[in-house]
């Protein structure tokens, strides 16, 4: 009889954990990004080898050791032209308090990247993103999208969106604070 | 059929129910109750038969009854899957992305990858957490953890290249997408047709105002054409103007470029892994319980095989 009651309540406990378990319906499909680049703040900045508009070769860990503000941005792209100006201004202000201006082209050939920054007097690093690898490590959700990458290759903001020369200052603020 | 031969039957029945979370994981069934009742009343079956075997004090009954716990520990690892594993999850992510997996405490690393990438389905992921080294799970090799196993499932995909008519690279976006400028289509939709859904996705080609929705037949699917002989999967370009205006419509294989609307774009078709957990009993203790199954069965059927043998040397009767 014992025994009987102990199995019962063996079975009465197996009952329950089995309740504990989903109705079926617990399979689910989610999707990544999304989130944009201001989520990246404090990560580490990842960096591609990609063609360089003049020379060979280039990426963002070539400038390891320096303040970059990483520009992803395109000719097609009106906030891009719009901000284009004011970056080559800051590039020409900062340039010797060891900030760089890495501009990366995402996804157009050397001849209209080129024939756009002869137009605008660009004189900063410029960088051919065939493959789009920044514009999708860095979740951008549109153009042109700015990330400020500290000396020690961390992520200091993430901003979407065009920036004015004030703007501009003040997102890397804080990494030229830092020492 | 002897009690002996019914409780192997129900062991060998609890294990392989157990083991079906392996060999076939992420099924809505593990995680239903007919299937954990079941799990359930097989362990509690084994149990008794278990405690009653080995409180006979026969040394051939101790055997049945260390087979029987080999079998209890297989079965209590797959309900223990099923109770603490977590729930069926697959988790699309964009080429170079991170996504969080909360169900995991992890971070799923996409792995970056090109049109050959795309054409080979090689690319990988790679889980990271602040506690643990990372992880890397590659096509066909299932990873797993204490109760669950995480796998890659591929899916279909497409890497885009669009020129213009001078051979300009062309910037490829996707606003509606989950990453805004990827050149890597992962059909995240579904267009319903004849009955059947085919997956698509939509992209757009900025520099010429061009949106392109996209529609994917896998190879098999390509009997839907049935005057065209594909060797591969296709794609369906549907381009209109940001005005509106239709500009038409083409088919594409893999990395043969078409021409439309003024665009030539060439997609290399191929897959990308979406990340798929699932829970999956213990490995340890499904090992450690076979193998005393095994061990126990091997031990009784050694035993009956020597009073056998002893038998017929010396008969008693």
């Amino acid at each position: 009889m014992r025994s009987i009651g102990m199995l019962a309540g063996i079975l009465g406990g197996m009952m329950f954990l089995s309740g504990c378990y989903g109705g079926g319906g617990t399979r689910r499909t989610f999707d990544g990004g999304g989130a944009g680049p201001r989520g990246l703040a404090g990560a580490p900045a990842v960096s591609f080898d990609v063609p360089a508009l003049h020379g060979p070769s280039d990426s963002l860990a070539a400038y390891r050791g320096k303040i970059v503000v990483m520009n992803l941005w395109a000719t097609w792209c009106p906030p891009c032209k719009e901000e284009m100006p004011d970056l080559q201004r800051f590039y020409a202000a900062y340039k010797s308090k060891g900030v760089v201006v890495l501009g990366i082209d995402q996804g157009e050939s050397a001849g209209v990247v080129g024939a756009f920054t002869k137009q605008y007097g660009v004189t900063f690093p410029v960088l051919l993103d065939d493959d789009q690898q920044y514009g999708r490590a860095y979740a951008a959700v549109g153009l042109p999208t700015t990330v400020v990458v500290d000396r020690s290759g961390h992520i200091s903001a993430g901003i979407d969106g065009l920036l004015t020369l004030a703007q501009m200052r003040q997102a890397i603020a804080p990494a030229l604070a830092a020492r | 059929m002897s009690d002996r031969f019914a409780l192997v039957v129900l062991a060998l029945a609890a294990i392989a129910a157990t083991l079906a979370q392996d060999v076939v994981p992420g099924l809505d069934a593990y995680h239903s109750w007919p299937y954990a009742t079941g799990l359930a009343f097989g362990a509690v079956v084994l149990l008794a038969a278990a405690w009653r075997a080995l409180r006979s004090g026969r040394s051939g009954a101790r055997r049945f009854a260390f087979a029987l716990a080999g079998a209890l520990t297989v079965t209590v690892g797959g309900l223990a899957s099923g109770l603490l594993g977590p729930d069926t999850i697959t988790v699309r992510g964009t080429p170079g992305t991170v996504t969080p997996v909360p169900d995991l405490g992890v971070a799923a690393f996409f792995g970056q990858t090109d049109a050959a990438g795309i054409a080979a389905g090689s690319a990988a992921i790679t889980l990271r957490s602040r506690t643990a080294a990372p992880v890397d799970i590659e096509p066909g090799h299932p990873v797993y953890g204490s109760v669950s196993v995480q796998y890659l499932l591929p899916a279909p995909a497409a890497f885009i290249d669009a020129h213009d008519a001078h051979g300009n690279h062309l910037t490829i976006t996707q606003p509606q997408g989950s990453a805004f400028l990827s050149p890597i289509l992962l059909f995240p939709g579904d267009q319903p047709i004849h009955g059947k859904t085919y997956p698509i996705d939509t992209f757009a080609v900025p520099a010429f105002a061009r949106i392109v929705r996209t529609l994917y037949f896998s190879a098999a699917d390509t009997k839907l054409f049935p005057r065209a002989d594909f060797k591969g999967p296709i794609v369906l370009f549907s381009m209109t103007a940001e005005d509106g205006r239709e500009l038409g419509l083409t088919i594409a294989q893999s990395q043969k470029p078409v021409t439309l609307g003024d665009v030539t774009l060439e997609a290399t078709l191929g897959t990308y892994p979406r990340l798929a957990v699932a829970s999956a009993p213990p490995l340890a203790a499904s090992s450690i319980g076979i193998a005393a199954f095994v061990a126990g069965l091997g031990a009784l059927s050694m035993a009956r095989r020597k009073r056998i043998e002893s038998a017929e040397i010396s008969p008693t009767a």
